[in-house]
């Protein structure tokens, strides 16, 4: 035998072979000792080829003792434990690996000849150079899960899937990309009880804010001017680059849409049942893998809690009819009512801001209401509606700081926001000018015409031309007003409520859209109004001017008279 | 050599012949294995180290000492473990993350050949360790066949270390040190692009990886052994390719993030930019092909690729297409034999669906019909009313137009129930415009570009600022814009809707213009000046041929109009709807289509090319004689009221105070009514009485100067038309022979002699 010529080396091969389990499992053995801080000892003894093949053999050994060392430091999420848990799984499955080859090695050595020990080690299969090639798949596996496990420790949460997703996606190597597709399967576990916390109770736990969707606190929500906090806008935000590649970007947005809803539901709406009954009817377990089976559930329950939220809002918080009756009193659509209230409350108004009481201001609407069409209006809508006075500065008179106001509390406030609830303060304080203009200017189109049949008939020329030109500027002023009025009312307010309506009426409309709707019904409102921004002062003084005017016409004519 | 001496070996020479074999043959195996052995070293010139030196294997000697013939029998062992070595490397490289899938999946296949070459090399230990017959020859006949196939891996990788520049060429293995420096510090950035270093540029993935053992494959296809083992790399290599490329053909999307694939896809041309878009920028930049990259499996098929993937795409865009649902069965790599099938009738279902999208969702027909009612005036009922409302408006200069006044009155006429437009759908979408270049200075601008660059044929005019005119009045600029939305914006592009401006102005100038005449002839036929018949003969001739003159330019602007509209625009539009007809027929998208989209894009650019050619707007000669014709016209349209006064004047019957004998009582009482409240201001026209003779000459000569200038004109047309109708279009013929009738009976009816034509 060829192989029988050799020299001895020290330590020998089967010495070598014994000691080989023990250093990859990263156990310092007496022949190949583990240094400090990751380094094996190697006999100095050994010729330079062994030297090598056991420095080929070293790196699994080094790579598992960091991995150990890795699973073993604490994780800050529960990604990160669970990611830990996979690479120990992982590890398992090596040791595995270590301990056949172990039972090889004994059997092997238990079998070998003493004297011809190097054709003993052929026989049973067993050489250094075997193991090499038997632990060449596996240290791959380790060199991977150490590249993962130093790249997560920057990474939490969604970010950690994305890491390891993108092994699996853009990589060509099936090896890895099957490898960090197993390895997904368990990590992604958390994340996935996670989302169906969220999107079948609409809670969320998760401690370590691993999630794409995150809750604020309390004092770092922006507070509405009133001090209120806006809870549909500002519970919960979306935190971009927390949402993992495996779920596209409109799955991220649809999902916490569900979630907010939901918890929307529970915690403002009151509804707790049905949220309870939904998510012991419709929670399903969540895995990774299967992509459609999951988009489909996923839009199930979007479809679920949409519904279930907007019928909420019509049904019982009444939205709609809330939207009907802001429509009909503050921006003037129940015309009746609001006469009504103006001749009602004209002689009043026409004293100091001072000296208007909020009981006799009550009394009048309450007049209005019974005298009008409003009367059969629900009691829901009636009991919200409340007349009041703005602040009033020195010199005020009732006119200037009368409003009426329609009180809309929560749940309903996340649609009619502080915000909305301004912008119709604003357009009625504006059309209730134009409306009193239009008031002053038509009873002193009254006292004028029945002043010409009376007082005023003579048949001085001068006073005749005077009267004539007072008349030609009245009645272009009534000309100017009611054109504005009909602008307003009807070409901005009419078209832009059909907007609005054709939008709330979709078939697939969510909360979000009504608000977006709502606004943008107010936005369109005030801008086409002539109340944007930049426009105010001019309409104002517009109004100022035909409202002053025709209060020194009544004057003139109380004069004349 | 540098070991403490304890350890080195027992030199060779001291050794039997037997225990030599021994020796050389384990250490063989470790070689095998990359490591070092101990008789068996690296070569000095190789330094571990470096990677360059590693890519390219390393070389080994042998310590002196041994038999020569084993020597020799080693010695052409070797070669494997440089392979070996050479390939482990190699793997390694070419697996980091910038090297792309195909790389990946290129380095897995190895790897796995790697793996079975180290078993057997393992198998070979044992044969070693057990087998009593076992030597140093039947080692070297045991690797042979192996040799073989490392050989092969060995000489592919070279061939892509070679195009990647981490290597040299053999010619200059021992170059300067400066090189090794720019190559290191290539190596160091991961092989990035590092600018002005010509040499170290290159990562070859994706296509050109799969293109290069694809080439190999069939240099080599006479070897069976080497065309199996190149045959399944290729398969491997090309299955990531394969589901990119089974993504975009099915799906319409790119999932490329080491960007390898033949489709470039630009993110940054949008398609909100269509809108002002004129080049075409969305459809032509958006997705490219990578010339180089392209695999060439699919070279013949790529503007198939390329056209399957951008149709879904607007498919998917516009929410059509269901991309969730998985293609069964589709072909994982190119060797397989319905790859070509694959591509085919991805393209076809791509090409249906898009079609189906653009004719039945989004009715393009029914675009294009409402276009032609726009632009092409083809019910003109509710345009004709428009002028008429809007005359007041559009007789202002360009600057003092109220554009939104006009606005409003085309809405208001496109609603007037009963007239087609009304039925329109897409009547929201008109709108008006005033373009302050006037059409023929647009068009020859367009017409000296084409002369200069033959590609770029219609360029829009806003790419410099040219000089407005300055007496353009609201006829004269007015112009109708039209918005399209997202997938049949591809179609109607901006580039297209230039064209349909363009005809749509010139339609409009013809319009106008006959309108004007058609004034004329009214004031003709209702003016007293013109209806009393006077009692001088000279004065009765001369209305004759303001008359004559007038008839020949309305017969001429009708025939421009007639031929334009019912000769070029509709026989042309009906061949374009006839091609947009599916298969069987129908025109709603119910059947399979007949055409392509980028075919029916064709076909519309070609539509409107034709009718702008028949229409004689693109040539600048032509354009030239016909604004002449016009600016003829329109003087003579414009100075009819003046000359009205000048007949007046000139008219004994009518300066003077007696009513003439063949005038009726009313006829002359309106006269003079007119006549005080005309001469309310001017009180001396009775001086000039004496040179009513002057006046008429003059007269004479004014009607001369206009008719010479018509009819040369006409004239010099004529013979344009007959010489472009020769060479270039036939339809002019018609054209000219409808025009011949208003010159007739003139000098200018005879045909002319050809250097009239070239003058």
């Amino acid at each position: 035998l060829l192989a029988d010529n050799y020299c001895d080396i020290e330590p020998s091969e089967p010495a070598l072979l014994r000691d080989i389990p023990y250093t990859l499992q990263g156990l310092s053995s007496t022949t190949l000792p583990f240094g400090k801080d990751d380094s094996l000892k190697l006999p100095a003894t050994l010729p330079p080829p062994l030297i090598g093949l056991l420095h080929t053999l070293a790196e699994p050994s080094l790579l598992y003792r960091t991995l150990e060392e890795f699973v073993k430091t604490p994780a800050k999420g529960l990604l990160g434990q669970s990611l830990r848990a996979a690479i120990s799984d992982e590890l398992r499955s090596y040791l595995t690996l270590v301990a056949t080859l172990e039972g090889q090695i004994r059997r092997a050595l238990s079998t070998i000849d003493e004297n011809a020990p190097r054709s003993g080690i052929g026989k049973a299969g067993v050489t250094l150079k075997r193991c090499v090639v038997w632990t060449r798949e596996a240290t791959m596996g380790l060199r991977l899960m150490s590249m993962i496990a130093e790249e997560s420790k920057s990474k939490k949460g969604g970010q950690l899937i994305t890491l390891i997703h993108s092994l699996s996606s853009s990589h060509g190597d099936p090896i890895v990309g099957a490898f960090a597709e197993r390895l997904l399967m368990p990590i992604t576990r958390p994340f996935y009880d996670i989302l169906r916390q969220w999107i079948y109770n609409g809670e969320l736990s998760d401690p370590y804010l691993e999630f794409f969707v995150q809750e604020q606190s309390v004092e770092a929500m922006p507070k509405g001017k009133s001090g209120s906090i806006n809870v549909w806008e500002d519970k919960y935000i979306l935190a971009a680059d927390m949402v993992p590649s495996i779920i596209t970007n409109e799955f991220a947005e649809k999902v916490f849409l569900i979630g907010k809803s939901l918890n929307f539901i529970h915690n403002s709406c009151g509804d707790a049942q049905w949220v309870e009954s939904y998510s012991k009817e419709s929670s399903r377990e969540l895995r990774y893998g299967d992509t459609a089976t999951l988009e489909t559930w996923v839009d199930e329950a979007y479809k679920t809690t949409m519904r279930r939220l907007l019928h909420l809002m019509t049904n019982k918080f009444h939205l709609f009819e809330h939207l009907q009756a802001l429509k009909d009193y503050i921006l003037l659509g129940q015309g009746d009512f609001i006469s009504l209230l103006m001749e009602s409350l004209a002689a009043n108004l026409d004293r100091p801001a001072g000296a208007q009481y909020r009981h006799t201001l009550t009394a009048q609407l309450e007049h209005a209401i019974r005298g009008s069409n409003a009367q059969y209006d629900s009691q829901e809508v009636l009991r919200r509606l409340d007349a009041r006075m703005l602040q009033l500065s020195h010199g005020d008179i009732g006119w200037d700081c009368f409003t009426l106001e329609y009180k809309i509390d929560a749940p309903v406030d996340v649609v009619v926001s502080d915000w909305g609830n301004r912008q119709y303060l604003k357009v009625f304080n504006f059309l209730w000018r134009i409306k009193r203009v239009e008031f002053a200017l038509s009873s002193t189109w009254r006292k004028v015409t029945t002043g010409s049949r009376g007082v005023l008939q003579t048949d001085h020329p001068a006073v005749r031309q005077a009267w004539k030109t007072t008349r030609g500027f009245l009645a272009e002023m009534v000309h100017f007003v009611g054109q504005l009025q009909y602008y307003i009312l009807f070409e901005v307010i009419e078209s832009s409520w059909t907007e609005l309506q054709e939008k709330l009426h979709k078939e697939d409309a969510t909360l979000d859209d009504v608000i977006t709707a709502h606004s943008n019904y107010l936005n369109s409102i005030t801008h086409k109004g002539l109340l944007g921004a930049r426009r105010r002062r001019f309409v104002g003084s517009n109004a100022g001017t035909s409202a002053s005017a025709s209060t020194s016409a009544t004057g003139a004519t109380a004069g004349a008279a | 050599s540098e070991a403490p001496l304890s350890l080195q070996p027992q030199p060779l020479h001291e050794l039997s012949l037997e225990a030599q074999e021994a020796a050389i043959i384990e250490d063989l195996l470790f070689v095998f294995m990359g490591y070092e052995g101990q008789y068996i070293r690296y070569a000095y010139s190789y330094d571990p180290n470096e990677e360059r030196d590693r890519l390219a294997g390393p070389e080994f000697k042998i310590l002196p000492g041994l038999d020569p013939s084993l020597q020799d029998l080693t010695q052409s062992m070797l070669k494997i473990a440089t392979y070996y070595s050479a390939l482990e490397t190699f793997v390694d490289v070419q697996s980091r993350e910038e090297f792309g899938a195909v790389n990946h999946a290129l380095c897995a296949a190895i790897r796995k050949s790697l793996h079975d070459y180290l078993i057997m090399v393992a198998q070979l230990e044992t044969q070693f360790l057990t087998n009593e017959t076992f030597t140093l020859h039947l080692l070297n006949v045991h690797t042979l066949p192996t040799s073989q196939m490392m050989f092969q891996l060995y000489s592919l990788a070279h061939e892509f270390l070679k195009r990647n520049a981490l290597l040299d060429d053999e010619s200059s293995e021992d170059s300067d040190p400066d090189d090794i420096e720019n190559i290191l510090e290539n190596l160091k950035r991961g092989g990035e692009l590092v600018p002005g270093n010509m040499t170290g540029k290159k990562v070859c993935k994706g296509g050109v990886v799969i293109g290069l053992i694809t080439k190999r494959l069939e240099t080599m296809s006479g070897d069976p052994a080497a065309r199996s083992l190149l045959t399944s790399l290729l398969r491997d290599a090309s299955r990531p390719y394969m589901a990119m490329l089974n993504e975009w053909l099915h799906h319409g999307e790119i999932r490329d993030p080491h960007s390898e694939f033949l489709i470039k896809e630009q993110k940054s041309i949008r398609r909100d930019r269509l809108e002002q878009d004129y080049t075409d920028d969305y459809w032509e930049r958006r997705y490219t092909v990578r010339e180089h990259d392209i695999p060439p499996q699919l070279v013949a098929v790529k503007e198939k690729v390329l056209l399957a993937g951008k149709y879904l795409n607007v498919v998917r865009e516009c929410g059509g297409v269901d991309v969730s649902k998985v293609a069964q069965d589709v072909p994982k790599s190119f060797d397989d034999p319905h790859f070509l099938d694959n591509v085919n009738n991805a393209y076809a279902h791509a090409n249906e669906s898009l079609m189906k999208l653009l004719l039945t969702t989004h009715a393009l027909p029914a675009r294009l019909q409402s276009l032609k009612h726009y632009f092409f005036l083809d019910p003109s009922d509710y345009f004709t009313y428009f002028m008429e409302l809007s005359a007041s408006e559009l007789r202002k200069p360009v600057k003092s137009v109220n554009i939104v006044k006009l606005q409003s009155l085309l809405d208001l006429v496109l609603r007037q129930p009963g007239s087609i437009v009304s039925m329109d759908p897409f009547k929201e979408d008109v709108h008006v415009e005033m373009n302050e270049v006037g059409l023929i200075k647009m068009l020859q601008r367009v017409v000296n570009i084409t002369g200069i660059e033959q590609g770029e044929a219609l360029q829009p005019p806003s790419n410099q600022p040219i000089e407005n005119d300055k007496n353009a009045v609201g006829f004269t600029s007015l112009q109708l814009d039209y918005t399209v939305p997202f997938p049949v914006s591809l179609v109607i592009s901006r580039k297209t809707v230039w064209r349909y401006q363009a005809l749509f102005r010139y339609l409009l100038s013809l319009r106008y213009l006959e309108s004007q005449l058609a004034t004329t002839w009214q004031t003709h036929n209702t003016g007293v000046v013109w209806c009393h018949k006077s009692s001088i003969r000279r004065i009765e001739i001369w209305k004759r041929r303001v008359w004559t003159l007038r008839a020949r330019m309305v017969v001429f602007v009708q025939q421009l109009l007639y031929f334009c509209t019912l000769e070029v625009i509709e026989p042309n539009w009906q061949s374009l709807m006839s091609r947009l007809k599916a298969k069987d027929g129908s025109i709603d998208g119910s059947g399979k289509p007949d055409r392509t989209v980028d075919e029916l894009m064709q076909d519309h650019v070609d539509f409107l090319d034709t009718c702008l050619k028949g229409c004689m707007l693109t040539n600048g000669k032509l354009i030239r004689i016909h604004s002449k014709l016009m600016q003829t016209c329109t003087v003579f349209a414009a100075h009819m009221n003046w000359l009205s006064r000048e007949l007046e004047k000139s008219d004994p019957d009518l300066i003077g105070p007696i009513r003439p004998p063949n005038m009726t009582d009313k006829e002359w009482k309106r006269f003079q009514a007119i006549k005080s409240q005309k001469s309310h201001g001017d009180s001396g026209s009775n001086s000039q009485l004496q040179d009513e003779e002057t006046r008429v000459n003059n007269l004479f000569e004014i009607i001369r100067n206009w008719e010479k200038n018509f009819s040369r004109h006409l004239q010099i047309l004529l013979d344009a038309l007959n010489h472009y109708a020769a060479t270039e279009t036939v339809v002019l013929l018609s054209l000219c022979a409808r025009l011949a009738t208003a010159n007739q009976g003139t000098d200018f009816s005879g045909p002319r002699n050809e250097e009239d034509v070239a003058a």
